[in-house]
């Protein structure tokens, strides 16, 4: 059991986004450290090359996984208020998207993003519209990558707020809180309490399965940067493996850096973090 | 302070309250007793709108707060509710349920709300379990943490919905003495309650309602003692025994 401290500082919304993106920070300087230490250099020259030249392209699957787990955060936390809502509108906006997101293959949402804009930008031109939007390829990566976590994390917000008994609700607002008052007090610092382990499962697949798919688009990040060494050096299966090893440090770091911030918010009779478990 | 006027509920093709009306008065603590399923809770929610009446008017201090579209909240805040299953806020400690309403709804700044909120701990005999959250509490003691975050307020009438029916036994008392406490201190209140040691030497009235309706209203010991409906009759001999 965690002892009640006099007073704690409680955790928000933007604190929470803060502390993911401040994890980040610490991630990759663990992972810069294992690779200088060429650890792996004993293995022979192609793995010390693989080490150093190869691996830290990781940072550019971190740094988008990053980047589309916070703003999807965002997202997520609005789809999922709205799948709650008093409002049949929102409700049906919301549970609409989040059923073709995740009834359609992640690959074909890149595709589709990836060339939707520059389709745009053709068809616009076509009207003398005297505008048009160019985004590089990274970013038209990101937003696709936004647009599907959006609704996983909508869901894990959903289940949340429903999570949260009706009395809760009844309480804020005997007090005079209003609807947004109380989710903002009272619903959400409880809920992502709840939520922190379906999210920390999130932002894992994000960051080690979507963001590799880059590679229908011919986006380079470190499985395509790995395949394209592998093939160079004749070393394809080392290549992967140390890949997977590569995205298993990285991922390890992630978890636990989650993991602390959840137990460093956790509060008895609160989700499952009192326990100490998994 | 409340008046309640011919108010009536529907839930669906249920009618659960079917025209109330009564009053009371600055300071007055009336009891509302009956059978369960007779509409009380749906009433006491009526009056600070946590359930809307579907007809009818309710009167808090002169203003009515049914009809309201605007600032429900406002209004609602000038009555204090303490609830069964106490609901207070389990991510926030003692003190910071008593202080959440201060800081997030009133303004009051973090260290005159704390200054605040350790007074009315203090009032309810829980000082020394400030930094505690709920589930670190007893039912008895959350419960008087819920009586301190609904005073926190300062509310112009406090409503409590059976507030001692999901203690144990030896809990109830702790918190009767509190109600009893601010009751004397000429708190206006009413409560849903059975707890007969407390209506008898508390309240002002007592409400008996059945089916939606207020069958008898009186004194305690008009309504206990000389019942005129036998349905009330039946009632409070299953309870005094």
């Amino acid at each position: 059991m965690i002892a009640a401290g006099p007073r704690r500082k409680r955790l928000t919304f933007a604190q929470q986004v803060v502390a993911v993106a401040a994890a980040a920070g610490i991630v990759v300087a663990v992972l810069a450290v294992a690779v200088l230490s060429g650890a792996l250099c004993g293995w022979g020259p192609t793995a010390c090359r693989f080490m150093s030249e190869v691996a830290p392209n990781v940072s550019t699957n971190l740094s988008w996984a990053l980047v589309a787990i916070s703003v999807g955060f965002v997202g997520g936390f609005f789809l999922g208020w709205a799948r709650v809502s008093r409002f049949r509108v929102l409700r049906g906006i919301s549970l609409g998207y989040t059923q073709v997101i995740r009834g359609t293959p992640l690959l074909i949402q890149i595709f589709a993003v990836f060339y939707l804009f520059p389709a745009l930008n053709r068809f616009w031109e076509s009207q003398g519209a005297g505008f048009r939007l160019d985004l590089d390829e990274v970013q038209r990566i990101i937003i696709a990558l936004v647009l599907n976590t959006s609704a996983y994390q909508a869901e894990i917000f959903r289940a949340g707020f429903q999570s949260i008994a009706a009395g809760q609700l009844e309480a804020a607002a005997s007090i005079g809180m209003t609807r947004p008052q109380a989710m903002r007090h009272v619903i959400l610092p409880q809920s992502l309490r709840i939520m922190a382990p379906p999210l920390t499962n999130e932002y894992i697949i994000m960051f080690k399965d979507a963001t590799p798919l880059a590679f229908v688009v011919a986006v380079p990040e470190l499985v395509d940067i790995a395949n394209r060494f592998g093939q160079d050096t004749q070393t394809v299966l080392e290549s992967y493996l140390l890949t997977a090893l590569t995205f298993l440090i990285v991922s390890l770091a992630l978890t636990t850096c989650l993991r602390l911030l959840e137990r460093r918010y956790a509060v008895p009779g609160l989700g499952i973090s009192v326990r100490g478990g998994e | 302070m409340i008046e309640v006027r011919d108010v009536h509920k529907w839930f669906g093709d249920l009618h659960v309250i079917k025209g109330v009306s009564f009053t009371v008065e600055k300071g007055q603590v009336v009891v509302i007793i009956g059978p369960s399923g007779s509409g009380k809770s749906t009433l006491l929610r009526c009056i600070n709108r946590l359930v809307e009446p579907d007809q009818g008017q309710v009167f808090v201090d002169g203003v009515e707060i049914t009809g309201v579209r605007k600032g429900v909240e406002k209004l609602r805040s000038q009555v204090g509710m303490v609830f069964q299953n106490f609901n207070l806020f389990t991510h926030l400690t003692a003190l910071d349920n008593v202080c959440l309403g201060l800081t997030k709804v009133k303004g009051v700044s973090a260290s005159r709300a704390r200054e605040r909120g350790n007074a009315l701990l203090e009032k309810v005999g829980l000082r020394d379990r400030a930094g505690h959250y709920p589930a670190q509490l007893s039912g008895g003691q959350q419960q008087r943490v819920a009586i301190a975050r609904a005073l926190a307020m300062d509310p112009k009438a406090v409503l409590f919905d059976e507030p001692t029916s999901a203690l144990d036994p030896e809990l109830i008392g702790e918190v009767l003495d509190v109600m009893t406490k601010l009751a004397l201190e000429g708190m206006t209140m009413v409560v849903v309650s059975h707890e007969m040691g407390f209506v008898r030497s508390v309240a002002n009235r007592v409400l008996f309602m059945a089916d939606g309706a207020v069958l008898e209203e009186g004194t305690p010991e008009e309504v206990f003692r000389s019942p005129k409906h036998d349905r009330t009759r039946e009632f409070t001999s299953r309870i005094l025994t």
